[in-house]
C-alpha cells in the first residue's frame, strides 16, 4: 500500500511529444482512472509510473521514495495488461506464482532438480502454493488452477492475470485496459468485481481506459487526459456537473452533452440563436452552453428551444429524443423519463427549458465561463 | 416432397463434379510424387543395371549387404555422425546469433546479411574456397596455426605435436575429415537456422517480456528460460526437423573435397547413392540406399509430429 506521485512527467519521441508536463497524486488505497481517447498518453504515462519506460523529464515517486532510474522489477507494482500477458506454456497455478517463485527463491532455488535439494526450498515452495491457492480463491478460479491459459475464456484469463497481479500484495496495482477485450455483458460483470477488489483489498488501483462508463462506475478520482495533458482530475460527479473544459464536457457523459453555440452581448446578456436569454455571463464573455440531455425538459411557454423531433430511441428505461433546432449546427439530445413513452413521435414540435443551476457556460477558447450571480438571482 | 432419384440430388452431382476437377491433381501426385519413390523401393529389390536387358531380382540381398558390410556399416556412422554434430552446434550457433541480432539497436541488417552469405552462396563454389584454405602445407588455415609456433600456445599438447609434426591434413586424415566436413556445414547452414528463429522472435509479444519484468524477472537468464525458450518451441521444432533433413542429405561438400575418402570415413549416405546408383551403375544398390534414406528421413517427420509438435503449441 502507498501513495503515487507524478511530477511534471514530460515524454518526447524525437519531436513528437507524447506527454506534456503531467503531475498527479494518487492516494493510498484510492482508485484513480486515467481516462482519454487513443493517443492521448495515458497508457505512455502509466508505463512510466511502472518503469517500463523512462520519462524525458520530471520524477516518479512511491511513498516516499523517488523512484526514477529504478527498473520495473524493483518499484514493487503490479500490473494487468491488454492483453493479460499470460505465459502461455505454464499452467494457471504456475503463472499465479511466477511472482512469487521470482522473488522468494533465490536463482540456485529454482534450478529444476538441484533447486529441490536447497534448504528450505521445500517450506517456501509449499508456502507459494497455499499462496497461489488463496488468490486463486478471492477471484474464484480455484477450478481452474491445472489449466493451460489458451483453454479459458477471455474473462478467465483475465481473472488469472488478476490474480498473478494481487498475489504478491503489492504497493499498488496498475491496470493497462483490461476490460476491453472482453464482451459488453462481461465488460460490466468485471468492472463491478475490479472495483469490489479495490475495496477488499484497500490497495491503491491507476486504471486506464477510453471507455468514460468504466472510469465513471469505478473511480473514486478521474483524470482526464487529452493531447499529452491532463484536463481535469476529480470526482466522477465533478467531473459530469463541473467540467473544467468542453472537452472533458464532450467526453464524459454519453448520450454526449449539448453543446449550443451562444453570443454574449456588450451588457453581458447571453443570447442564443439571436434571442436574449436569462443567463447573464460573467466577468468572461461565454461562447458556449453545455447542457446535460437529462437537465432538458419539454414546457408549454417561455422555451429556451423548440425543435421538431428527429429520431425517438426508445431504451425501455428512457427516451433520447434528436431534435432539430432552427439555427443548431447539431441535433439536440434530450433525456425523458420513461412515462414519456408513446407520448412522442418523429416530427412533433418539442419546447424545452432548463433550470439555470444545471447549465455550464465555456469559453471561446473551451475553459468553462462561470456565469454571472444575476442569473443564479433569476433561478 | 418430390421424390428425387438418389444419384441425382444436388449434393451427390457437386460430389462427381468434384471429383472429376480433382482427378488431374491426384494423378499429377501419383505419377510425380509417389510413383519415382515406389519404383526405387521395386528397384532396390533387383540387381538391376542401367542399358542392360531384364532385371534380376535378388531379394534382399541389397539390403542385406548395406547392414553386413563394413563400407555400408562406415556410411551409417559417417552420416549419423555428421547429423548429430552439425544439428546441434547449427541450430544453437543460430540462435545465438538471431538473440545477438535482436538485442543490437544498428547495424542488424548488415549483420543478418553478412551471416546468410554463407546459406545464399553454392555450397560447391565455396567448397573451392574451403579447399585452399585447408590446404595441408599451402592453405590459409595451417600457415595460421603454424604463426604460433614457439608462443605460449605450444603449452597445449595438440598444438606442441602440430609444430613438430605438421598441422592435420584437414581433409585427408581419417580422423579429422568428417569433423572438418561437419564445420563447413555448420558455417553454411547456421545463417539460415537464424533467420527462422528471428522470425520465429518477431513473433513473440512483447507485453510478455514487460509482464515478466512486473513479475520480478531481473535476469537475461531468467527472461530467456521464463519467456523466449519456450515461446520458439514451434520455431524449434521446425528448424531441428529442417537442419537435420539438410544435414542427411549432404553431398556437395563430399564430392567436392573428399570422395567419401578417406578410409570411407566421409562416405555419407547421399554420396554412396550417387556412387552406387550413378557413377558405378548398380541402380539397384543405390535405390536401396535411397529407401533406406528415405526411411531415415520419414521417422524424423513422423517423430517431430507425434512427440514434440504436441509439446509446443499453447493455444
Amino acid at each position: 500500500m502507498a501513495t503515487l506521485e507524478l511530477k511534471d512527467i514530460t515524454k518526447s519521441f524525437g519531436d513528437t511529444d507524447i506527454l506534456r508536463g503531467v503531475s498527479l497524486e494518487i492516494a493510498d488505497g484510492e482508485f484513480l482512472s486515467l481516462v482519454g481517447p487513443s493517443g492521448c498518453g495515458k497508457s505512455t504515462l502509466l508505463r512510466i509510473l511502472a518503469g517500463l519506460e523512462s520519462q524525458s523529464a520530471g520524477s516518479v515517486h512511491i511513498g516516499e521514495a523517488c523512484v526514477d532510474g529504478r527498473r520495473a522489477a524493483d518499484r514493487d507494482l503490479a500490473m494487468v495488461f491488454q492483453s493479460y500477458a499470460l505465459y502461455p506454456h505454464l499452467t494457471v497455478a504456475e503463472n499465479i506464482a511466477v511472482p512469487l517463485t521470482m522473488r522468494r527463491l533465490r536463482r540456485a532455488d529454482r534450478l529444476p532438480l538441484m533447486g529441490a535439494l536447497m534448504p528450505g526450498v521445500r517450506r517456501r515452495r509449499a508456502d507459494i502454493v497455499r499462496t497461489v491457492r488463496e488468490a486463486a480463491e478471492i477471484l474464484d478460479i480455484a477450478a481452474l488452477l491445472d489449466r493451460k491459459p489458451g483453454q479459458l475464456s477471455g474473462g478467465q484469463r483475465q481473472r488469472v492475470a488478476l490474480g498473478r497481479a494481487l498475489v504478491r500484495d503489492p504497493a499498488a496495482f496498475l491496470l493497462d485496459e483490461p476490460l476491453s477485450n472482453l464482451d459488453a455483458k462481461m465488460r460490466v460483470h468485471m468492472r463491478a468485481e475490479i472495483a469490489q477488489l479495490n475495496r477488499r483489498l484497500g490497495a491503491t488501483f491507476v486504471y486506464v481506459t477510453h471507455d468514460q462508463a468504466e472510469a465513471m462506475t469505478m473511480s473514486d478520482r478521474i483524470a482526464v487526459m487529452m493531447d499529452g495533458e491532463l484536463l481535469q482530475v476529480g470526482t466522477p460527479d465533478e467531473l459530469y456537473d463541473d467540467p473544467a473544459d468542453i472537452r472533458v464536457a464532450r467526453f464524459i457523459g454519453s448520450p454526449a452533452i449539448n453543446l449550443l453555440p451562444v453570443e454574449t452581448d456588450g451588457a453581458g446578456v447571453i443570447r442564443l440563436t439571436g434571442r436574449a436569454t436569462v443567463l447573464r455571463a460573467g466577468p468572461v464573455p461565454v461562447a458556449y452552453l453545455g447542457i446535460r440531455p437529462e437537465a432538458l425538459e419539454p414546457c408549454d411557454r417561455d422555451p429556451l428551444l423548440s425543435g421538431r423531433a428527429r429520431l425517438v430511441e426508445n431504451l425501455g428505461s428512457d427516451l433520447f429524443v434528436q431534435l432539430d433546432v432552427p439555427e443548431m449546427p447539431e441535433t439536440v439530445t434530450v433525456r425523458l423519463p420513461s412515462d414519456a413513452r408513446g407520448k412522442i413521435a418523429a416530427g412533433d414540435l418539442m419546447h424545452l427549458r432548463v433550470r439555470p443551476d444545471r447549465v455550464r457556460g465555456f469559453d471561446s477558447m473551451g475553459l468553462a465561463a462561470p456565469f454571472g450571480a444575476e442569473a443564479l438571482a433569476d433561478a | 416432397m418430390p421424390d428425387t432419384p438418389r444419384l441425382n440430388r444436388p449434393e451427390h452431382r457437386q460430389a462427381r463434379a468434384g471429383s472429376a476437377l480433382i482427378a488431374p491433381a491426384v494423378l499429377l501426385l501419383l505419377v510425380i510424387l509417389i510413383l519415382p519413390v515406389a519404383v526405387a523401393a521395386i528397384l532396390s529389390f533387383s540387381d538391376y543395371t542401367l542399358g542392360r536387358s531384364g532385371i534380376g531380382w535378388v531379394g534382399l540381398k541389397n539390403y542385406a549387404d548395406i547392414f553386413t558390410r563394413s563400407s555400408y556399416r562406415k556410411m551409417i556412422t559417417a552420416t549419423v555422425l555428421y547429423v548429430l554434430v552439425t544439428v546441434p552446434v547449427s541450430v544453437a550457433l543460430g540462435l545465438g546469433a538471431a538473440l545477438l541480432i535482436r538485442s543490437v539497436r544498428i547495424g542488424a541488417s548488415f549483420y543478418r546479411t553478412v551471416y546468410f552469405l554463407p546459406v545464399m552462396a553454392s555450397l560447391l563454389a565455396m567448397a573451392i574456397v574451403w579447399e585452399f584454405a585447408l590446404h595441408p602445407s599451402l592453405g590459409l588455415v595451417n600457415r595460421t596455426l603454424a604463426q604460433g609456433c614457439g608462443t605460449w600456445l605450444e603449452g597445449w599438447p595438440w598444438f606442441a605435436r602440430g609444430c613438430a609434426e605438421g598441422f592435420p591434413l584437414w581433409l585427408s586424415d581419417r580422423d579429422y575429415a568428417l569433423w572438418t566436413l561437419a564445420f563447413i556445414g555448420i558455417w553454411q547452414s547456421f545463417g539460415f537456422n537464424m533467420v527462422l528463429y528471428l522470425a520465429g522472435l518477431t513473433s513473440v509479444p512483447r507485453d510478455l517480456y514487460a509482464a515478466a519484468e512486473m513479475d520480478g524477472v531481473r535476469s537475461g537468464w531468467a527472461r530467456f528460460r521464463l519467456i523466449t525458450w519456450p515461446m520458439l518451441g514451434p520455431t524449434t521444432v521446425f528448424v531441428v526437423t529442417i537442419s537435420t533433413i539438410r544435414s542427411f542429405q549432404v553431398f556437395d561438400t563430399v564430392e567436392a573435397l573428399t570422395h567419401g575418402g578417406p578410409a570411407k570415413s566421409t562416405y555419407v549416405m547421399i554420396y554412396a547413392i550417387y556412387e552406387k546408383g550413378i557413377a558405378q551403375n548398380l541402380v539397384g544398390m543405390g535405390a536401396a540406399i535411397t529407401v533406406l534414406f528415405l526411411g531415415f528421413v520419414m521417422l524424423i517427420s513422423v517423430a517431430q509430429r507425434r512427440f514434440v509438435e504436441r509439446k509446443v503449441h499453447y493455444a
